[in-house]
Formats: C-alpha cells, sequence, structure tokens
C-alpha cells in the first residue's frame, strides 16, 4: 500500500490547522515580552576582573555548615544552572540546605584573548575559593563544576587539595577521545593555533555552530516546526523562548584559554596522562585524595558517559562515588526528572560527607 | 478529488493573494523586530479557511518562498557576505552577524514553517498523482520514486547530477566573487583584474585552462620596490582560491548528503509500505525525513572525509581573515590610527603587568599575616640552644686566665677563694643548669 495515508484534502487541512497556529502564535510570541532566566535570589560577593562571585539567598532554616561552590563552563551562561522556578539545580541544592556560590565568567572580550588556564583556576577559581573560605572561616569548601567546569574543578582539586573539601563533577570530560566522542573528532584536525592567532578570542557563535553542526536538521528546522505546536501555550512558549535565549547566549572564550584547552585536553588527551601544566605545575590526578562524586548522563552527546567515568580509576580518593542520570546533557539539569534526581543525590552525598 | 472543486482563476486568484500574504508577513516580521511594535492582524487572514487548495499552491512558489531545495534542506541557504566568517556561517542559514536574539528564533521558525509548508506541496503533488494514478490502474511505487527524483533533481541544480559531482565543480564559483576580495587593493594591477576578467568571459575561457593561467600568474615572482608586498599579496590570493575551492568541496560533500538521505527516506516510505503502519500525518512525514537526514549526516560527519573537507574548509577560511586582518592594519597604520597588532601587544602587557602584581599582592598579603610570634619563639629557642649567657661566663673566664697568665701582671685576688677555683665552678653550674631544667621539665 502507498505508504502515506492521506487524501490530498487531509493534507491540505493539516498545513491550514499548521498555517492557522502559526497566525495565532504570531501574536503570543510578540506578547510574550523579554525572556529573563536565573530565578533565586542571589547576591555578588566578590568581584574579580569580569568574574563575578554569587551568593544565593539560603531558602531553608538550617543550613549545610560547608558551602558548595559551582563552577560553571566557559561555554554559554551560568543560569542555565537556574533557569527558571521548576527548572534549577540550584535551587534544588537551596531547598536541601546547601549554601550555594556560583562564580559567573562574563562575557571576555579583547582585553581577556591572553587569559589562561592558569588565570582561570589557580588565579579566578584560586581566589573565589578563599574568599569563601575567609568569610566562613573555613580551610576547605565544596566544589561542584559543570562541564567544562567541572574539569577545571578537576584540576584545581588536584593542585589545591587541601582547599577541597569535596568535589562533585556533573557531565564533566576527563577522557577526552573516547571513540564516541563527535566534538573530540572535530577537534583533533583543528588547527587551533592557526585560528587564536587570527581571531583572538573564539566567538561564541562558532562555538554554537559547532554543537548544531551536530544535528543540524533537528536543531535548525524540527525544534522550530514543534515550537509551532506549542505557540498558543504562553507559559510553554516562555520556556522554548528561555532555553533558546541560553542556547545562543554564548559568550566568546579567551583565546590563549581556548588554545591550551583545544590542545592539552582534547588533541593530547593530557588529563588522563598526566600531562597537563598549569601554571608550572603538572596536573596529577592522584592528587585527588578528598571524596569524589561524579554525575554523568547516559544520553550525553557532547561529554559521553566513558569520558566521564575512566575518572574513577584515576583519582588518588578512596572515597569515589558514581550517580547515572537517564538523560541529555542540558536534561541533567533542566529536565523534569532531574529536579527531582540531582540536587536530592547531590545534597545527601555531601551531608553523608560533613 | 478534492481538488476537483477548485478553478483555475479562483487558483491563481489565491496565489497572489497569499504571496502578498507572506510578504506582508516577512516585512512585519522584520519590522516588528526593529521596532518592537506587536503584530497587527494579518491582513487577509479572515478568509484563509476557506481556500486551503490555492494556499498549497502559493506555497509551491519558489519565487515567492525562496530556493526550492531549501523545502529539502531548510538549513543551507547560503547568502551575501562581508567576511569569511560570516560568509561560511551564513552558508548553513543559522547564523547571521547582525542579527539580534529574537530574530534567531523569528527566523528559525519562519523558515521551518516555510520549508514544512513547501514539503507538504510536494507531498500534496504527490497525494494527487498517486490518486490519479490508483484510479487508472497504476503502481504507486513508480510515483513515489518519481517524487524523490524530482527532489533530487533540486539539488543537483539545472546541469543535473554532473554539475554538483563532478570532480571540477570545486572551481566553478564565479570568479567575479574571487575577483572581489582583492579589486579594492592598490598592489593590483587594473590590468590584471580586467585580464582575468576577461578570460572568465562565457565561451573565452575553461575552468580548467584558466586555473592553470592563474596558477602561473600566482607562481610569477614579485619585482621591484614593492616586491615582498607582492609576494604576500599573491600568496593571499592563493589563499583566497584554496578557501573557495574548499568550500565548494564541502557543499558538494553536503550534496550528496542530502542525496543519500533522499535515498534512505526512499527506503523507509517503502517499507512503510509493506507494513500496515502507513504515515498519518505530513508532521509524522517530516520527522521521518529528519530522522533520515539525521542518520545520514551523522555517519557523514564522523567520517575522515568530512573532517578533511571540514578542516580544509575552516582553515581556508582563517587564513584569507588573516589576510585581510593583515590589510587592516596596512591602512590603520596608514591613517595613524591603532592597529590589532598593537592592540594585542597592549593587551597582552596588562595581562602580565595583571599577574605580575597579584603576585606581588599575595606575597604582601602573606607577609601582613605571617604569625610574628611563632617567629620570635623561634628565634628565641636558638638563641637558648647557642647558651649565650654560658658563653659569656666562658669568655670572661678565658679572659681572667689569660690575664693570670700574662707575664708581670698581678692581679688582686677575690676575697677568700682562689680565682681560677672559683671560675671553674661558677662555668660548670652554668652548664649544667639547662640540662637540669630540661629533665626537670620531663
Amino acid at each position: 500500500m502507498f505508504p502515506i495515508n492521506m487524501t490530498p484534502q487531509q493534507a491540505a487541512e493539516e498545513l491550514l490547522r499548521f498555517n492557522q497556529k502559526l497566525i495565532s502564535g504570531m501574536d503570543v510570541l510578540s506578547a510574550t515580552g523579554p525572556i529573563s532566566a536565573g530565578v533565586s535570589s542571589r547576591e555578588a560577593v566578590y568581584t574579580d576582573d569580569k568574574v563575578t562571585l554569587y551568593r544565593y539567598q539560603p531558602r531553608v532554616e538550617k543550613r549545610h555548615r560547608v558551602p558548595v561552590l559551582v563552577v560553571y563552563a566557559l561555554v554559554n551562561r551560568p543560569y542555565m544552572a537556574d533557569l527558571q522556578e521548576d527548572r534549577s539545580l540550584i535551587r534544588g541544592l537551596l531547598d536541601e540546605g546547601m549554601d550555594v556560590y556560583l562564580i559567573d565568567w562574563g562575557y571576555p572580550d579583547g582585553s581577556d584573548r591572553y587569559l589562561t588556564l592558569d588565570d582561570y583556576i589557580n588565579g579566578y577559581i584560586y581566589r573565589c575559593v578563599q574568599h569563601i573560605c575567609e568569610a566562613h572561616d573555613l580551610y576547605r569548601i565544596n566544589l561542584l563544576g559543570i562541564c567544562q567546569g567541572g574539569t577545571f574543578s578537576i584540576c584545581f582539586s588536584a593542585l589545591h587539595p587541601e582547599k577541597v573539601r569535596n568535589l562533585v563533577t556533573t557531565v564533566t570530560p576527563v577522557d577526552f577521545q573516547t571513540p564516541d566522542n563527535l566534538l573530540s573528532r572535530w577537534a583533533q584536525t583543528l588547527n587551533v593555533d592557526l585560528l587564536v592567532d587570527t581571531l583572538g578570542n573564539i566567538p561564541g557563535d562558532l562555538l554554537n555552530f559547532t554543537f548544531l553542526s551536530m544535528n543540524p536538521y533537528r536543531l535548525t528546522g524540527q525544534k522550530y516546526l514543534d515550537m509551532v505546536e506549542i505557540m498558543d501555550s504562553p507559559e510553554k512558549l516562555k520556556n522554548f523562548l528561555r532555553m533558546e535565549k541560553w542556547i545562543f547566549d554564548s559568550p566568546d572564550q579567551a583565546g590563549e584559554a581556548f588554545r591550551q584547552f583545544i590542545k592539552d585536553f582534547y588533541q593530547c588527551n593530557g588529563l588522563i596522562k598526566g600531562e597537563v601544566v598549569i601554571g608550572g605545575q603538572r596536573v596529577d590526578l592522584k592528587n585527588i585524595t578528598m571524596p569524589v562524586f561524579n554525575v554523568y548522563a547516559t544520553l550525553d552527546h557532547l561529554v559521553p558517559p566513558a569520558a566521564s567515568k575512566v575518572l574513577k580509576d584515576l583519582v588518588g580518593s578512596t572515597d569515589y562515588s558514581e550517580f547515572a542520570f537517564k538523560g541529555g546533557h542540558i536534561g541533567i539539569y533542566v529536565s523534569g526528572r532531574a529536579q527531582q534526581e540531582v540536587p536530592p543525590a547531590v545534597a545527601n552525598w555531601l551531608k553523608a560527607r560533613g | 478529488m478534492a481538488n476537483d472543486a477548485f478553478s483555475v482563476d479562483w487558483m491563481q486568484g489565491w496565489t497572489d493573494l497569499q504571496r502578498k500574504i507572506w510578504n506582508d508577513w516577512s516585512s512585519m516580521a522584520g519590522e516588528h523586530l526593529q521596532t518592537n511594535r506587536p503584530f497587527p492582524a494579518m491582513p487577509g487572514m479572515e478568509g484563509m479557511a476557506q481556500w486551503p487548495m490555492q494556499w498549497l499552491k502559493q506555497a509551491s512558489d519558489a519565487s515567492a518562498m525562496g530556493n526550492a531545495a531549501a523545502s529539502w534542506m531548510p538549513w543551507l541557504q547560503p547568502q551575501a557576505s562581508s567576511s569569511p566568517m560570516d560568509e561560511w556561517m551564513r552558508m548553513f542559514g543559522i547564523y547571521s552577524p547582525e542579527a539580534p536574539p529574537e530574530k534567531t528564533v523569528m527566523s528559525g521558525m519562519m523558515s521551518a514553517a516555510s520549508g514544512f509548508m513547501r514539503m507538504g506541496k510536494e507531498i500534496f503533488d504527490v497525494l494527487q498523482r498517486v490518486g490519479e494514478s490508483q484510479r487508472e490502474g497504476g503502481d504507486w511505487t513508480k510515483q513515489l520514486d518519481s517524487a524523490i527524483q524530482q527532489a533530487k533533481s533540486l539539488f543537483l541544480g539545472q546541469d543535473g547530477a554532473q554539475a554538483a559531482l563532478h570532480p571540477m565543480a570545486a572551481w566553478s564559483q564565479p570568479m567575479q566573487l574571487w575577483m572581489n576580495m582583492f579589486k579594492d587593493n592598490p598592489l593590483l594591477s587594473s590590468t590584471l583584474l580586467q585580464t582575468m576578467a576577461g578570460a572568465a568571459k562565457p565561451g573565452t575561457w575553461s575552468q580548467e585552462s584558466g586555473m592553470e593561467w592563474l596558477q602561473k600568474v600566482l607562481a610569477t615572482p614579485g619585482l621591484g620596490l614593492t616586491r615582498e608586498k607582492q609576494e604576500r599579496m599573491q600568496a593571499a590570493m592563493q589563499d583566497a582560491l584554496n578557501y573557495q575551492k574548499a568550500m565548494q568541496e564541502f557543499q558538494t560533500l553536503s550534496n550528496q548528503v542530502n542525496l543519500k538521505a533522499l535515498d534512505l527516506l526512499h527506503k523507509r516510505l517503502l517499507e512503510r509500505g509493506a507494513t500496515s503502519k502507513p504515515i498519518e500525518s505530513l508532521k509524522e512525514l517530516y520527522v521521518v525525513w529528519v530522522d533520515c537526514c539525521e542518520e545520514t549526516n551523522a555517519e557523514f560527519v564522523r567520517s575522515s572525509e568530512f573532517q578533511e573537507a571540514n578542516s580544509r574548509m575552516v582553515n581556508g577560511m582563517i587564513r584569507v581573515q588573516q589576510f585581510q586582518q593583515s590589510m587592516a592594519d596596512e591602512t590603520m597604520a596608514a591613517l595613524g590610527m591603532p592597529t590589532r597588532r598593537e592592540m594585542n601587544t597592549s593587551h597582552r602587557q596588562v595581562q602580565d603587568l595583571k599577574r605580575r602584581v597579584r603576585s606581588l599582592e599575595d606575597q604582601l598579603k602573606r607577609l601582613q599575616t605571617q604569625d610574628h610570634g611563632a617567629e620570635l619563639r623561634s628565634i628565641r629557642d636558638d638563641l637558648e640552644r647557642l647558651d649565650v649567657r654560658n658563653l659569656r661566663h666562658e669568655l670572661e673566664n678565658m679572659k681572667g686566665v689569660l690575664e693570670d697568665a700574662r707575664p708581670g701582671v698581678t692581679t688582686a685576688p677575690d676575697k677568700g677563694t682562689a680565682p681560677s677555683k672559683a671560675r671553674t665552678t661558677s662555668r660548670d653550674k652554668m652548664a649544667v643548669t639547662p640540662d637540669s631544667a630540661a629533665k626537670k621539665g620531663e
């Protein structure tokens, strides 16, 4: 039988319905207003160049004694961890009694092109940790790294183990050359010296283009067609647009840090080989002797599970735990199910370790 | 069939109306994005429900809606550009450096929606032909084959498969585009460009001979005062040619992926035809089509062929951009303006200075917060170990002994005690005291 069970009339009617939805949806779209993201109350407690350290307003009376510092990636903006009220890792942690801090890297410009990984890890992160330690009269705090921020947190913990009480990594690449890592495959032939020497900072749009290229038809076509289906619901439309804002709100990458990250991590896979050198010091994962909680997503196409799970065999810690979330790289923070699973898992693990 | 109810004139009227609607819609969308004004009611939309067939006819109008191939590949929409990077990113129709973020959503939606409608029109035509064919006892698979071939032809261009897949297709970019990159450069003689333009005229120039001639020109050593600049310019022109070739190669490969995706769609549809699970809606068909594209693309982007083509294209683009920057620097320097190179030097120096300042601040902080009490205790301990008091006594004793032993010097003895003995007793006592104290402490 013919594989399309439709009459021309039915096809026409479907297109008509689609068109009508589109038309009525345009009114909703135009009335949507500005899209905001980042919902939890917070206060800037420390600034350092373009970097801002935020402390979130506690949501429960009895708080955990040791604060947790969230270290986000340089790619995209950290409000993904606090996107909206019902989709917020930050809010989930606050509700669990955590005292949450977050590093916002800001938007690097031309004057930041010579920032290195040393500046980010031994500079900004170190000073933020130091600030929190002094504010709480502590020697060590908890670190929670997200994606590339997780890799930075690992490096920091290896270089300054005395400052980290517990380390939590989420969707964090450690082995950068697993066979299923498409980004890595592309990075291998990238002439990053030519790129950075010419462009200076790497445009955020260039990275976006790379991410979209992984699923171009779905991400540049089908997604928007699906959007038409929800345009009659202002709330759903706002949620869609909020995510859309986050996806395309992409800061440029400081050139030298990008060069080093691509070369040492992607092209040389230096982290697992113990060959990464930051600020003149070798990053030895065996120095990570504090408890480690490694959270990964089973359907992650950017950081495949194998790229994260290898951490277990590399750290010096005897207290290593994993948490597998059944979802993708972004879903682990913004899906409805993630809110029920991820923050409680992280908080309970931290509480059990003081 | 439903289309029997429509007359040709009526369809034509609706075609015009829908074209107007889309044009108004697009311009309003653009206007809205610039002014943030709300959308007014759509003109002519009230009557829309009555004439779906004309609307479909309009949707098929490629001139109003854009490239026909875009209905099958909505993300491939090349546009004019100002820089190699912009051009490269626009090639994929997902980036526009000038566009505000809101426009990304709007343009993405409009592009996807119009693509879906055009696909709907294609399918509508297929359904009509199948219906007619079945009424006449024909074979529907032939209609499907025909539809897939028709879709393929959209990617192959007017000259068919040879145009897109021919090895020399990479050289078929218009010479004008290439020459535009260099036309304003004073180092290139107008004669050279005119010669090239003349050579590029149809009938006077073939791709192969033209390229051969151009390669010879670019390989000719420069002479005279501007020799170095000529050489740089020749290298830049070669880079530009390489980039254009790489980009065209990449597009050719992408087209092959699209053709493969259509083959996969054909296969999937035949499979669905053999089962009792036919496709029930256009949206479902669209999703099947996207799945086929993604599946084919996933295989492509993991291939070494893609990686090599992608690297050539990206590296080519960056080299051209590098040259443009050096030209811009020369111009800025000539105008007495700061150049990019100077700015980079300043940024680097500022960054180095910031590091040094922070390092000094850290050292200062360490010194300020150091535990001086502990340091003093440590020094005192050292001094005690040295037993300074004992040393002083020892020194006095030795002085006394020396004085006693000096010939011709008489010293009044201490009252009631032999001097030498008293000194010895005192020294021994002092020497023992710390040890005794230490033992006491135990």
